[in-house]
């Protein structure tokens, strides 16, 4: 807990919704913290309440019971404000003003003096590949390139904490890895980062640790590491068959002959015993034997609709 | 030194945004085109022509002064709520007042503009009428870009809490009412009714005296105004600028969220 960057302690935010002014809560009792130089996951399905928990811990707004700490500030106060990087989903822009202006003035708003941030905009333009659109208004810039925007924004002041809404969101592949790429250095220098996203594999390659939320509350939180995979089945590849009927039988789909004359098969879990046994009586010769597990969204998917729970 | 720095920051982009907006652009031109169409209305009218062209011109100022701060408040404020662009501002070490302070700035730089491209237009107006400019004229309008900076303030204060059509009647219906408070006193005054005396006499005291601001008249008949009733009208334009915005700041930061 003493590396903790940022904490959410039994944090909670509603809003008020309809003509009675009803109240909705958005989260509810979030507790989790995420630890200094390493990068943690926020996933769940829509309206989970993942973009509440990341406003929340940027110190846009308040909880109403419980807190959030930025190395033990309260978020909301302007010394934690000036320790983070956000990046919304969609990036908000002015549409009038120049890319290298709105950066500027992001830069100048972070404490950055005037001059410094002219030579940081062009540096941060530099990292993300839009030095050559700076002097384009916002409103011509394409969504990629908006995207691209917003994470130099939330990199120009130096951060030491990145709160990232779907970073990913928008870019092409290329613009993936690079991004990936770019968190993946910030981390490498100390950097602490929470994002949520809905792109698992980028989750997990990412990812030291994953907290899943769920209708406002925490499900599953924990290290990547310690996701126990289920084995879906197992896939062979044998390069003869003598009893083409009997392998028929175990295999739980069509026996798929490879273009390099070998043969694949794949039969479930209970039935490796089995293939291994007909391997040693030589019914097939087996060059290799692999477990086909779950993958991350498997895993979430199961989790979210209540067919099974993360362990 | 930094709270400077940020709100130099926003007021000048605030201007910079607001002054690259088409709507603005139209909204100024077309107050340029009024202008010389006074000279026309001059022609045709059966009163002295320097006197329409100078009542056109005093009339436009006011008008513009309300469509640009009721279009400025709620593109700066509403539309920042609206787009989302405020996320990204409030997220860093910025306090509510200095975002709200540096938009107040960057909403008076931008009146200036208007005001002085406006001003060179009507001087330009009165040369071809032709209207001598006298110190008078000068101070009326100053006093009315004194309004339109009260007006820009209070702007702030109802795009603080409510939505852009429900500020721009609020904004419209207090212009009105504050330029008829005189009137209302009066009326109060002779009223028998001891209920709407009351409720006029509050009317009176809850609303701004814009008539407080206005030298229209003593401009367009040459008269000269007591340093008394200048002074009264900036300590009124000062204070209500002041009320304004500082209510402004506690709705603002009052708000829970973003």
């Amino acid at each position: 807990m003493n590396n903790s960057e940022l904490i959410w302690r039994k944090s909670a935010f509603s809003i008020r919704h309809g003509f009675f002014m009803k109240i909705k809560p958005i989260v509810s009792c979030i507790n989790f913290s995420v630890p200094k130089g390493r990068i943690t996951g926020l996933v769940g399905p829509n309206g989970a309440g993942k973009t509440t928990t990341l406003k929340l811990g940027a110190g846009l707004i308040k909880p109403q019971s419980g807190e959030v700490l930025i190395r033990n500030i309260p978020a909301h106060q302007k010394k934690a404000r000036s320790l983070t990087g956000f990046l919304t989903e969609n990036q908000y822009a002015y549409p009038h003003l120049r890319l290298k202006e709105w950066l500027q003035m992001m830069a100048e708003l972070s404490g950055i003096k005037s001059k410094k941030a002219a030579y940081r905009t062009l540096e941060i333009l530099e990292l993300v590949e839009l030095r050559s659109l700076k002097n384009q208004l916002m409103q011509t810039l394409s969504k990629g390139q908006l995207q691209r925007a917003g994470l130099a924004q939330a990199l120009i002041h130096s951060p030491a904490i990145l709160l990232l809404d779907e970073p990913m969101s928008g870019l092409d592949p290329y613009w993936r890895l690079r991004v990936q790429q770019i968190l993946l250095d910030f981390k490498k220098n100390g950097g602490t980062i929470l994002f949520s996203s809905h792109i698992l594999s980028d989750v997990e390659r990412l990812c030291d640790s994953l907290v899943l939320i769920k209708n406002g509350q925490i499900s599953w939180k924990g290290e990547i590491s310690a996701l126990s995979r289920k084995i879906k089945f197992y896939e062979a590849v044998v390069s003869k068959i003598n009893d083409q009927k009997l392998i028929q039988n175990i295999s739980n789909s069509e026996i798929e002959l490879r273009h390099d004359g070998t043969w694949m098969i794949s039969f479930p879990v209970d039935k490796k015993n089995k293939i291994i046994e007909l391997a040693s009586k030589n019914i097939i010769s087996l060059i290799s034997l692999k477990p086909i597990q779950e993958n991350i969204e498997e895993m979430l998917l199961y989790s979210i609709t209540d067919v099974k729970k993360a362990s | 030194m930094q709270t400077i720095f940020q709100i130099r920051a926003i007021a000048v982009n605030v201007w910079r945004e607001s002054i690259r907006n088409k709507s603005l652009q139209i909204l100024t031109g077309s107050a340029l085109v009024f202008l010389c169409f006074s000279l026309v209305l001059g022609e045709m009218a059966v009163g002295g022509r320097e006197r329409i062209v100078q009542n056109a011109a005093f009339w436009m100022f006011g008008s513009w002064g309300l469509f640009a701060t009721i279009y400025l408040g709620a593109n700066i404020i509403q539309r920042e709520y609206q787009r989302r662009t405020v996320y990204l501002i409030l997220y860093r070490p910025v306090t509510r007042p200095v975002f709200l302070t540096g938009k107040l700035l960057g909403i008076v730089m931008v009146l200036m503009c208007i005001f002085c491209s406006l001003f060179l237009f009507t001087v330009l107006i009165f040369k071809v009428a032709p209207v001598q400019i006298t110190a008078m004229h000068i101070m009326a309008l100053l006093f009315i870009f004194g309004e339109w900076i009260l007006l820009a303030a209070m702007s702030l204060f109802f795009a603080a809490f409510t939505s852009p059509i429900l500020q721009a009647l609020f904004m419209v219906g207090i212009y009105f009412t504050s330029h008829w408070s005189k009137d209302l006193y009066i009326f109060a005054s002779n009223s028998q009714d001891i209920l709407l005396k009351n409720t006029l006499n509050i009317i009176y005291y809850i609303l701004p005296n814009l008539e407080a601001l206005n030298f229209r008249g003593d401009a367009l008949y040459s008269r000269v105004v007591p340093h008394q009733l200048l002074l009264e009208g900036a300590l009124v334009l000062i204070c209500w600028t002041a009320v304004f915005f500082t209510a402004a700041n506690l709705i603002f930061s009052a708000r829970r969220g973003v």
